[in-house]
């Protein structure tokens, strides 16, 4: 119960955090592509290679903040459900090559970036 | 039944989604007041995308910033009526922009 209640409140931190990280990129970026979720994308995959890297080698984080870190707050940090509806926009505007890019990007780029966390937490703390 | 023909002034007023007025959005409180004035009729459209005084893009295409889109309300009338509630709109719409144009009714009402 304490578990589910940590991973809440890591989860509304997490959203938040994303609704100002994302609203900052588009004041730097502009926005003419989804940068905002781009960005809360690829920060939330190093991060969770890194936290979960960390989490399952070390003590240095308990099970349960392992847990509310990447289940709570990287859960609601990051999002594939926005990525879906704006590459849908982008589609639907004909401008297919962004639609393509926002997938690939969110996916491809996602993925080095958890392996870049992962590597990152291997390089400071070892570990398999 | 009104009719409406001939010379007349269509208002437009330019919002956001969010606006309240006493506790209900704003377009929505715009139309009661509107057709309570006996108003020949009003329409709400929404923008897709759009920025105001504050220079701050909304679009429907980036989810983030989709969360406060432009409204328009639209509302035809005779000049003299839509200077009457003037005032009223004027003390509704604290942020936005309200535009007359004259124009012309060619047609009004069902067939």
């Amino acid at each position: 119960m304490r578990e589910i209640f940590l991973i809440g409140i890591a989860g509304a931190l997490g959203s938040v955090s994303r609704y100002w990280v994302s609203g900052w990129t588009y004041q730097v970026f502009g926005e003419r592509f989804p940068y905002g979720t781009l960005a809360v994308n690829l920060l939330g995959c190093l991060l969770i290679g890194f936290v979960m890297q960390v989490g399952l080698n070390t003590e240095i984080l308990t099970r349960t903040a392992r847990v509310a870190i990447a289940v709570g707050f990287l859960g609601a940090f990051t999002t594939l459900s926005t990525v879906s509806y704006e590459t849908l926009r982008l589609l639907q505007d004909g401008i297919w090559w962004a639609a393509l890019g926002n997938m690939g990007m969110n996916l491809g780029i996602g993925l080095a970036a958890t392996w870049a966390g992962f590597s990152l937490a291997r390089a400071i703390i070892g570990g398999s | 039944m009104k009719t409406l023909a001939g010379e007349q002034v269509m208002m437009r007023i330019f919002i956001g989604e969010s606006d309240q007025y006493e506790g209900r959005p704003l377009y929505q409180a715009l139309v009661e007041f509107f057709r309570k004035e006996g108003f020949a009729g009003a329409t709400v459209f929404r923008g897709i995308m759009g920025f105001g005084a504050k220079s701050r893009i909304h679009t429907a295409n980036l989810l983030r910033l989709s969360q406060d889109l432009p409204i328009v309300v639209e509302v035809v009338e005779s000049q003299q009526n839509l200077e009457s509630v003037l005032p009223t709109i004027e003390k509704m719409v604290a942020e936005g922009m309200v535009t007359l144009e004259k124009t012309h009714v060619i047609r009004y009402g069902p067939a």
